[in-house]
């Protein structure tokens, strides 16, 4: 579908009102100092015109003359399709059998204003809990399915973007219902559904021209070059060869195994399911609730922890987004938003990172 | 509404019988109708405790058995239980041996501790198919004379086919051999084309493939049952990740060749 318009930037309110109606809207909001994606009842919670700044270890916002200037928010998608916690059934006992009470979500979200990167992290879970999963994740596919998406063309890539090294584009690829570039006077609008082609049937629009897309094309190139590339093409086998390599070693001091990168990842998927137990009503919930590879228990086997060192579990998830996950489901597992670099307290840079271990490889050729 | 294809959906059975096996570990024999093969493994819950995966053990018509080792607070509470109880399971989930592979040849299957419950079905279906193989050698290492396991069956096997028992740590009441795994697999005849199924802790599998090594057999020949943190058991959890591989669906059950190079690697 390639269906381009342009409506007044004053329409973003109608498309607002629109999907409240069926949607609980999801938006970037500005709260406590932070642009994160929230629930929203109004309009004008959304955080429009403001922009982020950031770089290892470094987060900060400021006024924007542009509508949609957040190069992604502090969360993810990931956090409302596969939420930090969800239950996956109650239990109860009754005259000494346990009766089971799946759950089944029936909620709708439309996310107002989704970047690209968060997109391309949307499509990777999609692999990873659907297409590539024999037994689909009941729960992510439910929501899933009932999500609409109005993502936004990046203007204002940070110092800890690489997304482009990934061969990923500064606008929405696929994957999104609208998407939107904010040009001078108007915003142009893609169409990438049927459903948003049903929605934009209510908006006042009119075609966009050749100089529209144009004029497109011009903020991405200039977009495009203020991101930083690295080079990733030949990491997978590099890794592979450095698994026994004693670079690992120096992440025992540098990594604090706190689990901030892989809360702000927007791909990293791992889950614990844990009892919760109310003694009240005498009914068991079995929740699934976020892990991380940097937890110790996390590879635990009868009270063994496998990746004991936390060098060795800093090179399970380097692995895993770099190298494992092209096995596993034929894609890297990053897609390059830079939240790991900005959001370490110990200012591990994974772009520096991968840059020292090709050039230990180069070395030892 | 409930989905059907909810992969946690538990499904009620009976327990008729638990047989016990050793101090800590018992065998129970719980009716299920479900089409299972040799290598798999279902989840066990306990209410308000949570899961564990557990090997089939052997099969009969409508049985399934699981034999369980008191090793945590799930486990524990499986080890309590009595004929007539109600169990909920899920499952089975994971890969199975594969006979076929063995034709014609050796089939030699060596285990350690507990490692037994995840053989013990396939040799038995080994056992029926005798004819295929040129000879079967089941070698079992027990830590104590204690901790033997199935111990009913031995005098079955002895007679059926080649059936070996060392003990690390015998006492008086033992007259067999004694010492570990690897030198009963050194003491024993084992052919260069043999094929080897294996179940035992992560040391004893890797000194196991270096005495294998030494007799000839290749490591294509030679499959490993694994054990991992294995939570959500369909591969989404990431618990159980072993290199690339999902042990609960990849798996339990490699090829040595296959996992040999994060296998011999610490902490992956």
């Amino acid at each position: 579908m390639d269906v381009n318009l342009l409506i007044q930037k004053e329409s973003l309110k109608d498309i607002f009102q629109i999907l409240k109606k069926t949607y609980q809207i999801i938006a970037p909001v500005f709260k406590n100092g932070l642009v994160v994606y929230s629930a929203v009842e109004k309009f004008d919670e959304i955080a429009f015109k403001k922009k982020d700044v950031q770089a290892s270890r470094y987060y900060k916002i400021d006024d924007s003359s542009s509508m949609f200037s957040i190069s992604k928010p502090v969360n993810s998608l990931k956090n409302f399709l596969h939420p930090p916690e969800f239950k996956i059934m109650s239990v109860k006992k009754k005259n000494g059998k346990l009766e089971f009470l799946y759950e089944d979500p029936e909620i709708k979200y439309a996310f107002f204003g989704v970047p690209p990167c968060d997109l391309n992290a949307l499509l990777i879970l999609d692999d990873v809990f659907i297409n590539k999963n024999d037994h689909s994740d009941v729960y992510y596919s439910k929501i899933r399915n009932n999500i609409f998406i109005i993502a936004y063309t990046c203007i204002n890539p940070v110092d800890s973007c690489f997304c482009t090294s990934f061969g990923y584009k500064t606008e929405p690829e696929k994957g999104f219902d609208i998407s939107i570039t904010e040009l001078q006077d108007y915003l142009l609008i893609n169409v990438g559904s049927e459903k948003g082609m049903k929605l934009m049937e209510n908006i006042n629009h009119r075609k966009a021209s050749i100089e529209d897309i144009k004029r497109k094309e011009e903020i991405l190139r200039s977009t495009e070059k203020n991101i930083k590339k690295i080079d990733i093409e030949k990491i997978p086998d590099i890794l592979y060869k450095k698994i026994d390599s004693d670079f690992w070693e120096k992440f025992n001091k540098t990594c604090l195994a706190c689990t901030s990168c892989t809360q702000v990842c927007p791909t990293c998927f791992c889950f614990d399911i844990v009892e919760r137990n109310d003694l009240l009503s005498m009914e068991s919930h079995r929740i699934a609730v976020w892990d991380s590879c940097f937890n110790p228990s996390f590879a635990t086997v009868h009270r063994f922890n496998i990746r004991e060192s936390v060098g060795s579990r800093y090179r399970q998830w380097l692995m895993h987004k770099f190298a494992y996950w092209i096995d596993q489901f034929g894609n890297f597992g990053c897609i390059g938003c830079g939240r790991c670099i900005t959001w370490c307290p110990s200012g591990i840079d994974i772009r520096n990172e991968i840059k020292q271990l090709s050039e230990e490889n180069d070395q030892n050729r | 509404m409930i989905r059907i294809d909810n992969p946690y959906i538990l499904t009620e059975v009976e327990i008729i019988e638990t047989i016990k096996e050793t101090e800590d570990t018992i065998t129970l024999r719980v009716e299920s109708h479900k089409d299972y093969t040799p290598g798999q493994y279902n989840m066990i819950y306990i209410f308000g405790i949570g899961e564990v995966p557990i090997t089939i053990s052997g099969r009969s018509e409508g049985v399934i058995e699981h034999t369980v080792r008191s090793a945590g607070d799930v486990t524990k509470h499986i080890v309590s239980m009595k004929a007539g109880d109600r169990m909920y399971i899920r499952g089975p989930y994971g890969n199975s041996w594969d006979l076929n592979q063995a034709e014609g040849r050796q089939l030699v299957l060596i285990s350690g501790g507990l490692g037994l419950a995840a053989i013990r079905w396939i040799m038995e279906e080994a056992i029926k198919q005798k004819y295929r193989f040129k000879s079967i050698l089941s070698l079992y290492g027990s830590k104590s004379f204690d901790s033997l396991l199935y111990r009913y069956n031995y005098d079955r096997w002895f007679s059926e086919i080649e059936f070996r028992i060392t003990i690390d740590k015998p006492d008086k009441r033992w007259k067999g051999n004694v010492g570990l795994i690897t030198k009963l697999i050194a003491d024993s005849d084992i052919q260069e084309n043999a094929v080897v199924f294996m179940c035992g802790p992560d040391p004893m599998v890797k000194f196991s493939v270096i005495e294998l090594c030494k007799k000839g057999v290749s490591l294509d020949n030679i499959y490993v049952s694994m054990e991992r943190h294995m939570k959500c058991s369909v591969g989404t959890c990431g618990h159980c990740m072993f290199g690339p591989f999902f042990v609960c669906k990849n798996g339990p059950i490699f090829r040595y060749s296959q996992i040999k190079e994060f296998f011999e690697r610490k902490e992956v």
